[in-house]
Order: C-alpha cells, then sequence, then structure tokens
C-alpha cells in the first residue's frame, strides 16, 4: 500500500467519524433545523470525504506509475526517534512549567533540545540553557509583564521580576 | 489626491510616534536577518513577533510585522547570492544568477542590483496599493452576503488549488483548515461546537497557537531532521581571491540597462501577487521567464546576468503590496505573511473590509507609510551591509539558534491567554503541520482557510437563509457567478494540468 493511499484512508475514516459520531455528539441542533450549527461541519467533512476518495484514486493511480518513481513507501527513518523525543520533551516541558516553573523547567528542556540537535558541549548546553532562559525570563517578565507559569521553584526566582 | 493627503499627514504624525519608528526599525532588521537565514522566514519573523505586539499600539504592531515581511522578502536574496542557499523560497530564483556573480568575484554587484530591484519593485507596488486599494473598497461596498461567500469560497479555492504541489492535496488543507475553524461557538446562534465540554475548546482554537506550531515548530521538526543549513554552509565556499573595487558597484549605466526588465517584473509581481495564494514563491520565476524571452543576452541567464537577478527580486518584491490588496478591501490574505499580518489586525480588535479605510483611515495610512519607510530602512541596509550580513549568517550555529527559537514559540502560544492547553495545542499543531509539509499538504491553505472560516460560514449561511436553503442563489449574482465559475473553471484547468506533468 503506497503513502498517499494510507494518508487518504485516514482522512476518509476521520471525515466518516467526525460526521457521524463527533458533529451529532457536539453540536446540539434543534430538531427540523436547516442551516443549523450542524450544517457547516457538515458539509466541510462531505467535501473532505470526497476529497480523500479522490486522492485514493490518484494514489493508486500514481502507484501504478511505481516504474517512474512516483511510487512513495512507509519507511521507517532513523531520525524518527530524535523527532519523537523532541515532541515527547515539549509535552514533559509543558507539564514541567506547571510544576517546577517556568525557569526551572526551561533550563532542563534547553539543555534536552540543545543535545537534541547536536551540541555536544557541555559547557556550551549549560551556559546557553542557563543565560538563554533567564534573558527570555526577564524580557517577558518585566518589559511584556507576562505572568509565567509559576511552581515549586518560582518564588526563588521572584527577586528577578520587579 | 485624498490619498496623498492622508499619506501626508501620516508621515507627520510619525514625529510623535516614536514607537512606531522604532518598531518598523525593528521590524525591518529582524525581516532582514531571519531572510537572510536559511529556513527562518520573514513568517516565522512575524510569528516570533507577535508576541510582542500584544503590548504595543495597533499602528506600532501592524507596521513592525509589515515591515517584518518586506525585510525577510528581500533578505532571502543575501544567502541566495552567497551562499547559494535561498534565504526564502521567494528568492530561489534569484539564486540562479546570483551566485555565479559571487563565484565571479562579483557579489558586491550582485547585491546591490538585487537590493536595488526589490526597493523599486516594493515602492511601486506599495504606490498601488495606497492609490488604487481604496477604489476598489469603494465598488466592495455592495456587496452582500452571497456576493462575500462567494469571493470567499473563490479564495479559499484558489488558495488550495495553487498554494501546493497536488491540488487534492491543496484542497484537503484548506477544508481542514475550515473544519479546525468550526470549534467553539457557533456563529450564527453561539452555540458550542465540537467543544466536549471544555471550556478551552468553546473559544475555539487560539489562533496564534495555530501559526506558531504549524510554521514555527513544524520548522524546528524540519531542522532538527535535516540539519539543512549546516550542511550548506559548510558545503559552500565563497571566493577568497582579491576582489576588484569595480566588480562590487552598479553602474549607471548597467542600472539604465536592468530598468526596463524592472519595471517589466514589477508589473507581473503586481498581477500575480493580487492573486490570493500565488504569492511571491511562484511570481520570480514567471518573472524570470519573460525577462529571458525579452532579453537581448538570453545566453546569460543562469551564468551571472544582471538581468535574471532584477527580475526576479523586482517580481518577487511587488508582491507584498500587492497581497495587501485582497486583504485590506476584502479581508482575504493574499500569502501567508499577509494572514499573519491579518492575525495581528484582529489581536488587535480590528476587521477588513471596504469600512477600515472609512472608520481607521490613521491606522491604514499610518501602515501605507510604514511600509515605505521599512523600503528605504532595508534599501539602506541591504546596500551598504548585506555582504556583512551574509557573514555573519554564514556563522550562525543552527544547533543553538533553534532550540531558542523553540522556546520563544512555546511563549508566544502562552502569552496571548497565559494558557497552557494553547501550548499544548501548539504541539498538536506542530506535529500536524510537520506531517502535512512531508506528504505535500499546504500549511498556508490550512491557515488561511482557518482565518476565512468564520466569515465564511457566517455569510454562507445568511445566503441561504434568506434564499430558504436554495444553493442557486449563488448563481443570481454575477459576481457570485463569477467567483464561482473561475473557482471551478481554476480548480479543474490546474487539476488537469498537473495530471498531465505528472504524467
Amino acid at each position: 500500500m503506497n503513502k498517499n493511499a494510507v494518508i487518504s484512508g485516514v482522512i476518509f475514516v476521520l471525515s466518516l467519524i467526525v460526521f457521524f459520531v463527533l458533529i451529532p455528539q457536539q453540536v446540539y441542533e434543534r430538531e427540523g433545523a436547516t442551516m443549523g450549527p450542524q450544517f457547516f461541519p457538515k458539509m466541510v467533512t462531505i467535501v473532505l470525504a470526497a476529497l480523500s476518495l479522490l486522492l485514493f484514486v490518484q494514489s493508486i493511480f500514481i502507484g501504478n506509475l511505481s516504474k517512474r518513481g512516483s511510487y512513495k513507501k512507509f519507511q521507517i527513518k532513523p531520525y524518527y526517534f530524535s523527532l519523537f523525543l523532541l515532541v515527547l520533551f515539549s509535552f514533559l516541558y509543558i507539564a514541567a512549567m506547571g510544576i517546577l516553573g517556568f525557569l526551572v523547567s526551561t533550563v532542563l528542556f534547553l539543555s534536552a533540545t540543545l543535545m537534541l540537535f547536536g551540541e555536544k558541549r557541555f559547557l556550551v548546553v549549560g551556559s546557553i540553557s542557563v543565560v538563554g532562559s533567564l534573558t527570555i525570563f526577564v524580557v517577558f517578565g518585566n518589559f511584556l509583564n507576562l505572568l509565567m507559569p509559576s511552581g515549586l521553584f518560582s518564588p526563588w526566582f521572584e527577586f528577578l521580576l520587579y | 489626491m485624498e490619498q496623498l493627503i492622508e499619506l501626508s499627514m501620516a508621515f507627520a504624525r510619525m514625529y510623535s510616534q516614536i514607537d512606531v519608528v522604532i518598531a518598523i526599525l525593528v521590524g525591518t532588521c529582524v525581516g532582514l536577518l531571519l531572510g537572510a537565514i536559511p529556513g527562518l522566514t520573514s513568517t516565522v519573523g512575524i510569528v516570533l513577533l507577535i508576541p510582542f505586539t500584544f503590548y504595543m499600539s495597533p499602528l506600532a504592531a501592524i507596521s513592525m510585522v509589515y515591515a517584518v515581511h518586506k525585510g525577510g522578502t528581500y533578505g532571502g536574496s543575501i544567502p541566495a547570492i552567497l551562499l547559494n542557499t535561498p534565504g526564502t523560497p521567494a528568492a530561489a530564483c534569484t539564486q540562479q544568477d546570483g551566485y555565479p556573480l559571487t563565484q565571479q568575484g562579483k557579489q558586491g554587484k550582485a547585491l546591490k542590483t538585487a537590493v536595488v530591484a526589490s526597493a523599486i519593485g516594493d515602492f511601486l507596488s506599495d504606490l498601488v496599493l495606497i492609490f488604487a486599494t481604496v477604489y476598489i473598497a469603494n465598488l466592495v461596498w455592495a456587496f452582500g452576503p452571497v456576493e462575500i461567500a462567494a469571493v470567499l469560497f473563490f479564495a479559499i479555492t484558489i488558495i488550495g488549488t495553487v498554494a501546493g504541489k497536488s491540488v487534492t492535496k491543496g484542497l484537503i488543507s484548506a477544508f481542514v483548515g475550515l473544519l479546525l475553524a468550526t470549534v467553539g461557538l457557533d456563529p450564527m446562534g453561539g452555540t458550542p461546537r465540537l467543544a466536549f465540554g471544555l471550556v478551552e475548546f468553546q473559544k475555539g482554537f487560539d489562533l496564534v497557537a495555530l501559526l506558531v506550531g504549524i510554521f514555527i515548530f513544524s520548522e524546528v521538526l524540519v531542522q532538527l531532521e535535516t540539519a539543512i543549513i549546516r550542511q550548506n554552509v559548510r558545503e559552500t565556499h565563497v571566493t577568497k581571491r582579491k576582489l576588484k573595487a569595480e566588480d562590487q558597484k552598479l553602474t549607471l549605466k548597467e542600472f539604465r540597462a536592468i530598468l526596463p526588465t524592472i519595471f517589466r517584473s514589477y508589473t507581473i509581481g503586481q498581477i500575480i501577487g493580487v492573486i490570493p495564494g500565488i504569492g511571491a514563491a511562484i511570481t520570480p520565476w514567471v518573472s524570470y521567464g519573460q525577462a529571458k524571452s525579452f532579453s537581448k543576452h538570453p545566453e546569460e541567464y543562469g551564468k551571472g546576468s544582471l538581468e535574471g537577478i532584477a527580475a526576479a527580486e523586482a517580481a518577487n518584491n511587488a508582491v507584498c503590496g500587492a497581497n495587501m490588496m485582497p486583504l485590506l478591501t476584502l479581508g482575504i490574505p493574499g500569502s501567508t505573511d499577509a494572514a499573519l499580518i491579518m492575525g495581528v489586525f484582529l489581536i488587535h480588535g480590528y476587521q477588513f473590509g471596504p469600512m477600515i479605510f472609512q472608520e481607521q483611515p490613521h491606522l491604514v495610512y499610518g501602515v501605507f507609510a510604514a511600509g515605505l519607510i521599512a523600503i528605504f530602512l532595508y534599501f539602506i541596509l541591504g546596500y551598504f551591509l548585506a555582504e556583512r550580513i551574509g557573514r555573519i549568517i554564514r556563522f550562525f550555529p543552527a544547533q543553538i539558534i533553534y532550540p531558542l527559537v523553540l522556546i520563544t514559540s512555546f511563549l508566544g502560544a502562552y502569552a496571548g491567554n497565559s494558557s497552557l492547553f494553547d501550548t499544548g495545542a501548539m504541539v498538536v499543531f506542530g506535529v500536524l503541520g510537520y506531517g502535512m509539509r512531508k506528504n505535500g499538504f499546504s500549511l498556508p491553505a490550512l491557515v488561511i482557510a482557518f482565518m476565512l472560516g468564520y466569515k465564511f460560514e457566517f455569510n454562507l449561511r445568511q445566503a441561504l437563509r434568506i434564499s430558504d436553503g436554495d444553493f442557486l442563489i449563488f448563481l443570481t449574482s454575477p459576481i457570485s457567478l463569477i467567483c464561482i465559475l473561475f473557482a471551478l473553471g481554476l480548480t479543474v484547468y490546474t487539476f488537469k494540468k498537473r495530471s498531465m506533468e505528472t504524467e
């Protein structure tokens, strides 16, 4: 099965789920109402389902052209693990901001992403993480008055904000 | 005449609005620098600056992002000429003749040609924007829900059709954007839709979280995957030979020779730039092809032709002003950057359409004046400092820049509503954006359709209520009929053309 066929299949199934399950359950509409709140989302999902079918047909056609190099199969690439780690770190960072506070969680997240991007020098990682996080904290906190997420360690650094 | 008075007054007011002038300067420099760093386009620059705009006056905020747009569009030419790596997709055409000139030790001449052509193209397109837009806006006054819905249908379809490589995938991207726009309150009755009982969903997806996720987080994922900049910079060798002073100047004779090309390319950029979705990436290639066919020396193209650089740069910068025209008159962004500028207008509570010229003339003409100042600034910076900027970006450590960009993007998503939910949504949109990029779907189509979704649905349903649900109402108005026929015709034409190309 080629890549586009799988993608079109996923979009088609999702469109059906949205049309038959999510919209009836999550969009309240009076019985017999025309042009009510369900009208537009339903119209969009119908078009999406139709387009996904068209993509499926095209992908089958392109699949037959595999000799010309248009056929693309799913492959597990070695960099997928790094991408997965970055997404995982991002969600952990969001969770950590509410527990540890902005500054400490940012230092940890920045260190992790710097290493993920290939920075091997620990001194550089440490200094960039600390200086970068502090700069962002001070600039956004003081000049833009942004209320940073607070947590366990936030009181330690309140003196940096005026 | 009225426009000239308003514009003069806008310039006069700049004396007492030092914050606006600083914002334009910052915007131009950020745009120029980010446009010059391969992988970081003006789009990224605007998205990164959006959190700062929350705390600025509307004019300063909009002027800053408009200046980023202009500076970034030009800035992409610097690495295209010096490093053989276009900073933005729009500058890929400039590379054709820019880098061969660098290899000949004439980078100064190439850079000066690029900045002169960019500034002239941009300036002329801004003049048309300033003096013609108000007349188009007056025509739009006659539009009712039927016409507005049809025009928006046209815009969404065209963006979906032409923005990507595949018509089907482009349209799927646009309809996913429309579906995402339905999350939140129903525009007619206020009923929560697809909210799962959560307050966060009832507000609808946050625009900034969507923009940051789709454009920046996905870009960081792409950069992590490929590390393009590091590879390209290491592979590129700039000539170390001693440079001749006369090879670094653009002489008056050379300027005169490229002037007709600049005007022709500006005209192409102006015309194509008005059509939503096509944008600055395609225009330079069209103009380059035209310039080559008109040239007395077509054999020099691709080997270091000044005309080639002028054609590409005048056209891509002419798009800057041109794609603001549908935005200001109809509320339809002509490009991703225009969509982001529209986002900043919306954040500050301004709605687009013809009424903006009557209700907010100070703001509109202030932005026009800011555009002209930005052109002047990037011309000066580019003319005298482009080579130095090129030297700086050559040593930009990508492994440090992207993690810092990532942190700023988290704060950007968080800043709007001080909400960690929005930050999480940003990551999800980032993963979606990455998947879309890797599989040939169109990010601009999704974002622009998302932004137009609310207005499109409102007008569509209003029109259908007038007609008791009869879709034929869209064939009764000439404007609506033309829009629908054009949209369908162009979709079918593009679909057939691309199918033939595949075969």
